[in-house]
This record gives C-alpha cells, structure tokens and sequence, in this order.
C-alpha cells in the first residue's frame, strides 16, 4: 500500500481487520511483527523520530489534561515537539482559528464539548505543522454537524498540501473527500484505488432503475427475457408511475438495447437511469466475499 | 574552568526550563484549592505541633525564664518539627509520583506523548523534578518554625542543614520510589497501594524491629555490658550502622544522639572493650550516600522502563 504526497486516503474495514494497528504501525507506536513500513521515507522501525516529526496522530480517544486551558493544552505539545517561544506564540492562536476555537483559548479542556475536544485535538496533530496527518475515526461519536466541521477541516488540510490517512467507520465521509481508499479484511488490504476504479472493479453489473405511467405487464415480460439481467426488484408498483430497479450485466451496449426493447414494447417510461454504486455497496461485496476482493485488488 | 561551570550549569537550567512536562505539572498542580489546602495544612500541623511542645514543656517545668529550659525548649522544638516533617514529606513525595507515569497511561495520553519527540529521559526528569519543586515549596513554607527553634537554642544551624538534607534526600529517594512503580506496574492504585506499604515498613518497621530485638534479648540474658567477644562486638556495632542508616528516621536520631554524646556531626565512635573503639561515620552521612545511590538507580531503571514501553 502506499499513498502519495497530497492524497486523503480512507482505510476502511470491519471491526478488528487492522486499521488501527495499521495506524499505529505507521505512528510508531506498535513494532510491525514483520517488515517494516515508511512515512515520507523514513523507517517507522528504524528511524523513529524522524517520524514522529513528520506526522500528526490523532487516535480515537481524547488524550485530554483536564486541568489546562486550551491554550496550554496546544502549548504544552507544542513544547513537546521542541518549538521555540516564538513558533509557539505564532502557531497557536492560527491553528485555534483554523478549529473554530480562538474564542475558547481560556477554557478548561475538561469543558469543551465533545466536537470541541475532537477539534482541539486535531488542532494538536498540526502544531508542529506535520506534512502527514494520521488520524483515527476522527468523525466517531460526533453529531451530524460536527461531523461536517471535521470533514471541511479535512478538506481544507488537503488544500494545504497536508497527506492525510484516515480511518472511518462512517462511508458517507470516506466517499466524499477521499481521493483514493483501502478496504482492509482481517489484516490483509484487499482492495485499494479510487472510488471510481473500486466501483467499475469489483461491481461488475450496473444497477439500473426505471420509471413508468403504464405497461408495467410488458415491461416486466421484457426485463424477465433480457439476458443479463437479474434481481428485478419493485420499488413502486402499486399505482402509476411504477419503478422497478434491476442489476444487469453487460455493457453500455446491452444498456442501449434494453432501452430499445422496451420503447418498442410500448411502455410508457419516463425515466430509465443506471444507479452509481456507492461506497456502501464496494465495502459489502469485498468484505462479504474476500475471495472476489483479493482477485481485484488494485495495487497502486 | 568558571565560565565552563557557569557554562554547564546554565544548560543543566536550559534544559530543566525547557521540559514542557515540569511547566504542564506545576500548572496542574498548582491550580485550584487542592494545592492551598495541603500547604495549608502542613504548615499547621506543624506549627501546632510545634506549639504543642512549647505550651507542654512550659507547664510541666514552670522555669520560663532558666536559659537552659529554652534551649532544651528549641532542641525538643526542632525535633519534634522535624520528626513530623520528615513522616509527611515521606508519605507526600511518593503520593505526588506514584500516578506519574501510570496515570498518562490511564488517561490516554501516553500513546499522544510517545508520538511527540519527548525522550522518555525528560518525561521522567521531568515529572520527578516537578514533584520536588513541589516539596520544596512545601519545606520552604516551613522555614519560619525552624527559626523559630533555633531562636530559642539548643540547636546549631549544622544540625539545622543536616535536618534539611536529610529531608530533601528522602523526599528525592521516595519521588524516585514512586515514579518508579508507576512506571513498572502501569496502575496507579497498585503502585500508591505498594509505595506506601513499602515506606511504612522501611519508615516504622526498622526502629520497630531495632526497639523489640532489645526487649527479646532482654530477658533471654542477653546483656550488652557483660562484654561478648570483640569481634562479636564489633559485627552487631556494624549491622546496627548500617541498619541505623538506611531509615531517615533512625539516622536522624542516632546522628543526633551521636551529636550530644560526641559532639560530632561527622565522626563517631563506640567503647568496643579497654580503649579500643568502634569508629563510625554519623548515620546522615551514610544514608546520604545510600539514597544517592538508590536515586541514581531507580531512576535510571525508570527511565529505561518508560523507554521500552516505547519500543
């Protein structure tokens, strides 16, 4: 696996396939059982403190002193990343306004709410200004809108050259911002590309919705001799207009010559529309059918 | 050879100003009432104390104005002090380490530490040099009864340093205690649980185990004036010192009955058979000389703890 300067990159897996020891290979702070693995080419075995100067870590918990403010809270790992007085005084309060919390400096850490503290904490993993940025779940246990504020904060990172590796239980979030994303299965990375490239690789069928006010009969008799196509599922059918949704595989070609049949057939359609397969679909069928995923994984 | 000295000394301070871990420690701790009330107290337990024995010494010999009854007034005065100060600092300093590294295990900030470029040396020093900030500031707050008692007499300021070196070793030793099961058992309450347990027994247990080693042989027959072998002599003489030495408690009493006895602070001896003597260094010096050496061990054993954990 690897992932390039500029990227975000999603890790995504069930619970206990390896993401966080991933992460925490990558931080340092679990030894890799075999091999080793590199952060902006440096060995995370070897050349520890390299690393550690390289990347920002956000794990899925707080790591919150209670007793210090928020200003003393980035201060005190400003120190601890050995910035001078004056990076300190410059970098604190423009990282407090870049998380919405420049009007909180003074508060207790212990007072701030949890979309605060998720924040504040991401607001540490930049003090000393890391070109890599690992963080864990950094949407768990947040409201929606909190969750949008992470995932702008994310976005603007990005835009700021920062690598940003992340791991989300939350696909909404990882098909939206990510460049590219690793599925990972009981320790092993079975897949690892762009949404888009997952998508075309490990769905081979199209899902197709139709739309129509009448000839529900005829449609459905043309649908059923199609070859292809599979899994005709009434989404509306009651009353007009109907809506049926189906998989079909074949290609773009086949998708033309189903539209054809059913015009000549005379069904009224009023819409004919092939679905985007999301990220939800991509994580189902890899991590139900490992044996389809290591076929398709894409090294990248 | 000055400017190198000033030279190191002024990076030995760089390097204790520039720990972010002893500026975040002393903030915590000294903020909020938790802090005020424990100085708070401290100081006045001692003061009363200390008052406690002046009232007590003035009603039972009714000579306020014979020089010699102040002076025995300040000695007592400064002994009690001391004993009082000496039993709490033993039992605060371990408090103040024994969560050091443990409780950033519990709170989760451990891991957030270890991915920094804090070194576990400064991690350690620096949690260790906060603790004692502290105890110092609490010995510092204390200073006036000691004034107090070497007004009255009786007590010559060697003694007076002595007492405080004493003091400051055994809280160093004791800090390096607790830091050092903090860091070995990774559970605050287990590490506190056993600190204490172990400084009640090394703290009361040796002059406990010395007090009814003397009644049991007692009325065995055992008696020390019926003059047993030289060597015999010269071997329990020994074991005592050492014994007598090792316990902050016991080597300040002994050190200063070897003071009245003697008139020495460093130096000391016992009538081993004729005119020979048994020649000893005062029990301070030792026990000086021994909490150094367990210092420098504890903690360099903590720091390589904390540093594996890191591995």
């Amino acid at each position: 696996m690897q992932v390039q300067p500029g990227e975000i990159y999603g890790f995504i897996g069930p619970n206990g396939a390896g993401k966080t020891s991933t992460i925490r290979i990558l931080c340092t702070l679990l030894a890799p059982t075999a091999g080793d693995a590199f952060v902006g080419g440096y060995s995370v075995t070897h050349q520890r403190r390299e690393v550690r100067a390289l990347i920002g870590y956000m794990p899925d918990f707080f790591g919150i002193y209670p007793d210090l403010t928020v200003y003393e809270y980035l201060a005190f790992f400003a120190g601890c990343y050995e910035l001078s007085a004056k990076d300190k005084e410059a970098s604190i309060p423009a990282l407090l306004e870049l998380v919405d919390l420049a009007s909180y400096s003074d508060l207790a850490v212990e007072k701030l709410s949890r979309g605060m503290k998720q924040r504040l904490s991401l607001a540490r993993t930049l003090i000393h200004n890391p070109q890599v940025l690992i963080l864990d779940e950094p949407a768990s246990g947040l409201d929606p809108r909190a969750r949008v504020e992470i995932r702008e904060l994310l976005r603007e990172l990005a835009s700021m050259g920062k690598t940003i590796f992340f791991t989300s239980h939350i696909l909404s979030d990882v098909s939206e911002i990510c460049t590219r994303i690793g599925i990972i299965d009981q320790g092993k990375l079975i897949a690892s590309d762009t949404p888009a490239k997952l998508s075309q690789l490990l769905i081979q069928t199209r899902k197709i919705r139709i739309g129509l006010l009448n000839g529900a009969d005829m449609a459905h008799q043309v649908l059923s001799n199609f070859p292809g196509v599979s899994s005709l599922t009434p989404i509306r059918d009651g009353a007009p207009p109907y809506e049926y949704e189906f998989e079909l595989a074949g290609e773009l070609e086949d998708v033309a010559a189903l539209h054809r049949q059913l015009v000549e057939a005379n069904v009224a359609l009023i819409s004919f529309r092939e679905m985007e397969n999301n990220l939800e679909e991509i994580y189902l069928r890899t991590t139900r059918n490992p044996a389809l995923s290591t076929d398709v994984e894409t090294p990248s | 050879m000055i400017t190198q000295a000033v030279k190191r000394l002024y990076s030995v301070y760089h390097w204790f100003s520039r720990n972010p871990i002893i500026e975040k420690e002393l903030r915590s701790r000294m903020r909020g009432l938790r802090t005020f009330i424990l100085i708070t107290l401290f100081v006045g337990l001692i003061s009363i104390s200390a008052g406690a024995v002046l009232s007590l010494l003035s009603y039972t010999t009714g000579q306020a104005g014979s020089l010699a009854i102040w002076q025995r007034s300040g000695l007592f005065v400064f002994s009690t002090v001391f004993l009082i100060e000496l039993a709490l600092v033993c039992f605060i300093a371990p408090a103040l380490t024994s969560s050091a590294i443990s409780s950033e295990i519990e709170r989760q900030t451990f891991d957030l530490l270890r991915t920094t470029l804090l070194t576990s040396t400064r991690l350690v020093l620096g949690k260790m040099s906060s603790a004692l900030a502290f105890l110092m500031l609490l010995m510092l707050a204390s200073i006036p009864i000691y004034a107090m008692a070497y007004t009255l007499g009786g007590v010559t300021f060697p003694e007076i340093l002595i007492a405080w070196a004493l003091l400051l070793w055994s809280a160093v030793f004791y800090s390096t205690l607790g830091i050092w099961l903090s860091a070995l058992l990774r559970r605050t309450l287990l590490a506190t649980v056993i600190v204490y347990v172990f400084i009640a027994l090394f703290l009361f247990g040796i002059p406990i185990l010395i007090l009814g080693t003397l009644l049991l042989f007692e009325p065995l027959g055992f008696n020390f004036s019926s003059e047993p072998p030289i060597a015999v002599l010269y071997l329990i003489y020994l074991s005592g010192w050492v014994i007598l030495s090792s316990n902050p408690l016991t080597a300040a009493i002994f050190s200063e009955v070897g003071w009245l006895n003697n008139q020495s602070l460093i130096l000391l001896e016992l009538p081993l058979s004729g005119n020979s003597f048994f020649y000893y260094l005062s029990p301070w010096i030792p026990f000086l000389l021994l909490t150094s050496l367990g210092t420098f061990f504890l903690s360099r054993s903590t720091i390589r703890i904390v540093h594996r954990q890191d591995q």
